[in-house]
């Protein structure tokens, strides 16, 4: 019954107390919601771009590309960075299909450019078997994929940037780079799909057919169009193609235990020098490569953590500092040390709590103002989730730092009642 | 209004019959210390304090001069120091051997504390301010409301010490303010009517009338006494101010330390 009495008194004193005091509390909070925040934003960034990157590709089982690096290979047919060292014949990519092991298969051919974006040539197969994410499809946002010559589907960051829609005109520059000096004047394509968001490089590209590849190249074996010799839509409709060669080709194998033997497989294939590699080893290579940034925040996060005990300590001591004459009165009339350490204790504990559940709400407002940006501007797709199990302790961690941190006027507190001490209003 | 207050003080004394109430011991005297001694540094001169008895509901004034002991005093009966030497006795009690909690929980029963200033808890109003011993302790709580169910419990502690307030110059509607938005004499007598409620057996005041002007000084004091006196609380009463002792049963002067 007395503690009851004691436990109410402690609360109502408390709340008392943080009202009176709530400007001041109010900057405290801030301080420290902004400081939680950072924490969380950083942790929770650093998780999304981690899991933004390998999301790039999905269900895939093998990129095969001509001889190279697997880096390499993966840069230039995933992420569109880099070039080619070598082509694969088409009569490979013929023996590909024809293995009934890989259940299928989809061709790219790169090289052409649309204002500094990829045009990536391919076939129904891309929307068909492609994934991204967690086994996310290709979606349409308007029109439908290519299907016949000089047609081209448009990644949302290429239909955004040049606020393209189905059925505008474009003509695809020669070669890489932003701006070409060489164009395919004589054959424009026409828009039939804008393909959705992705947050991956899909977003940068465009997807034409491997035969409007062919097409729009004919005339052009000695590096520019020769004019006469370049095909028209009707000229073009009447001949049909057969690539000689394309850049990469992703695969879906049909029981995941061969991916191996098959890659060994395609690695020794005889007829040209090939290589296939697994994109989930690929990618986690790349990305300890990459891993420089992720220490760099890591190493963020660390000084965010420091700061942010620092300012709780500083904020805390320097508030309990102030309540020294209150509990000064408070003990003269009798309050036990137990009833004081708890009123430290509560007041750091309430104002941790509620700088951690105004830092969510900031997290998950800021996050969902700012996701469109960046997707819109730097293709990161960053999604509200539900927190992480290290997020929920590094959240956890706030509440129970400002516990111990309030235990250090609480202790002080305790032993000023064994020791000598009439008025004491001066340190905590 | 302040006749009919008194009466109700009274009638509360009446209830000195409560078998919580130390007072059914008549015989013992409020306070007696003997070769107390206490030092609050190992190299410094000890403090010693004359023996003292004081009766029960008499009155003692300490007068000296600045370092000759007064708020140690204070210090050591309110048991937030403990003595190095000698042996304090309150309400026949001896408080030396009792742990820190004890302590604590003596002061909350039966010791009201009245300071030089910053009396006040400046997050409650007044009103809360008066009712805080009550919160921290059943025994002055018990004294209020003998046998009230828990209603009636809250009920009768916020009319006694609205009536306190009102009985110490407090007007009604200054109940409800925080200690910020009143005068200094007016804190003073809010920090009295925290003493006395539930009614405890001794009152510490050190120096409480310091920062007050004649006039306040002398109604502060006739009021303090005079409700004192109703309850039969003994005041040990700390001041340099030799116009005060007048008022007192016993007086004592303390020595400089050697």
């Amino acid at each position: 019954m007395n503690t009851l009495m004691t436990a109410r008194l402690a609360l109502a004193l408390t709340k008392s107390s943080l009202w009176h005091r709530r400007r001041i509390l109010l900057l405290v909070t801030l301080t420290l919601t902004l400081s939680v925040s950072l924490l969380l934003g950083i942790q929770y960034v650093r998780s999304e771009i981690r899991q933004s990157f390998t999301n790039t590709i999905s269900n895939t089982d093998l990129i095969i590309g001509a001889r190279s690096g697997q880096l390499n290979l993966l840069l230039y047919s995933v992420f569109h960075i880099g070039d080619a060292t070598n082509n694969l014949s088409w009569q490979s990519y013929q023996a590909l299909q024809s293995d009934e092991r890989l259940s299928w298969l989809i061709p790219i051919s790169l090289g052409d450019s649309y204002n500094g974006h990829r045009v990536v040539a391919t076939t129904g197969a891309m929307f068909e078997h492609f994934r991204y994410g967690r086994s996310q499809p290709l979606a349409l946002q308007h029109g439908q994929w290519f299907n016949d010559l000089f047609e081209v589907v448009l990644g949302a960051d290429v239909a955004r940037a040049f606020n393209h829609n189905v059925g505008d005109q474009l003509i695809m520059g020669h070669g890489g780079g932003s701006v070409s000096f060489a164009r395919h004047d004589s054959t424009p394509f026409t828009v039939t799909g804008v393909l959705g968001a992705t947050g991956t490089p899909v977003d940068q590209a465009v997807y034409i057919s491997l035969n409007s590849m062919e097409a729009m190249h004919v005339g052009w074996e000695s590096g520019v169009g020769i004019p006469g010799r370049t095909l028209t839509l009707e000229q073009a409709k009447e001949r049909s193609f057969t690539p000689s060669n394309i850049t990469a080709a992703f695969a879906g194998v049909e029981h995941r235990v061969l991916t191996f033997r098959i890659q060994r497989d395609i690695n020794n294939y005889g007829e040209e020098p090939l290589t296939a590699i697994l994109p989930g080893v690929a990618l986690s290579e790349l990305w300890r490569l990459l891993g420089q940034f992720e220490k760099a925040l890591l190493g963020v996060t660390g000084f965010v953590v420091v700061v942010c005990l620092i300012s709780l300590a500083t904020v805390l001591l320097t508030l309990q500092a102030q309540r020294s004459a209150e509990i000064a009165i408070l003990r003269a009339t009798g309050a036990s040390a137990g009833l004081i350490a708890s009123l430290y204790l509560l007041e750091s504990l309430a104002v941790a709590l509620l700088a951690c559940a105004l830092a969510l709400a900031l997290g998950a407002a800021g996050i969902a103002a700012v996701s469109p940006w960046l997707q819109a501007n730097y293709g990161v797709l960053l999604t509200l989730r539900p927190l992480s199990q290290v997020e929920w302790i590094l959240l956890a961690a706030v509440p129970v730092a400002a516990l111990v941190i309030g235990l250090v006027p609480a202790l002080s507190a305790w032993r000023r009642g064994r020791r000598p001490g009439w008025q004491v209003l001066d340190d905590v | 209004m302040t006749k009919t207050t008194a009466n109700m003080i009274t009638s509360d004394s009446d209830s000195a019959s409560n078998p919580l109430s130390l007072r059914a011991l008549p015989s013992q005297p409020s306070l007696q210390i003997s070769e107390l001694s206490f030092r609050w540094q190992s190299r410094q001169p000890a403090l010693t304090f004359p023996d003292i008895t004081l009766n029960a509901g008499d009155h003692l004034f300490l007068r000296g001069a600045s370092g000759s002991g007064k708020s140690t005093l204070l210090g050591l009966l309110a048991g937030l120091n403990t003595a190095d030497k000698g042996e304090i006795r309150l309400l026949g009690k001896s408080i030396g051997g009792l742990a820190p909690s004890a302590r604590d929980r003596f002061r909350a029963d039966h010791i009201g504390v009245i300071f030089q200033q910053f009396n006040l808890v400046p997050y409650l109003t007044a009103l809360a301010n008066v009712i805080l011993p009550c919160q921290l302790s059943r025994v002055r709580r018990d004294r209020i409301s003998a046998g009230a169910s828990h209603s009636d419990t809250q009920a009768a502690i916020y009319a006694k010490a609205a009536t306190l307030l009102t009985a110490l110059s407090i007007p009604h509607e200054l109940h409800g303010r925080k200690p910020a938005q009143l005068s200094i004499g007016q804190q003073q007598r809010v920090a009295a009517a925290r003493a006395l409620m539930g009614a405890p057996e001794l009152i510490l005041a050190d120096e409480p009338t310091s920062a007050l002007d004649s006039n306040n000084r002398d109604r502060f004091m006739q009021l303090l006494l005079e409700m004192a006196h109703q309850n039969r609380t003994s005041v040990v009463f700390v001041s340099h101010d030799p116009a005060l002792a007048h008022h007192f049963h016993q007086q004592i002067e303390l020595e400089q330390p050697l």
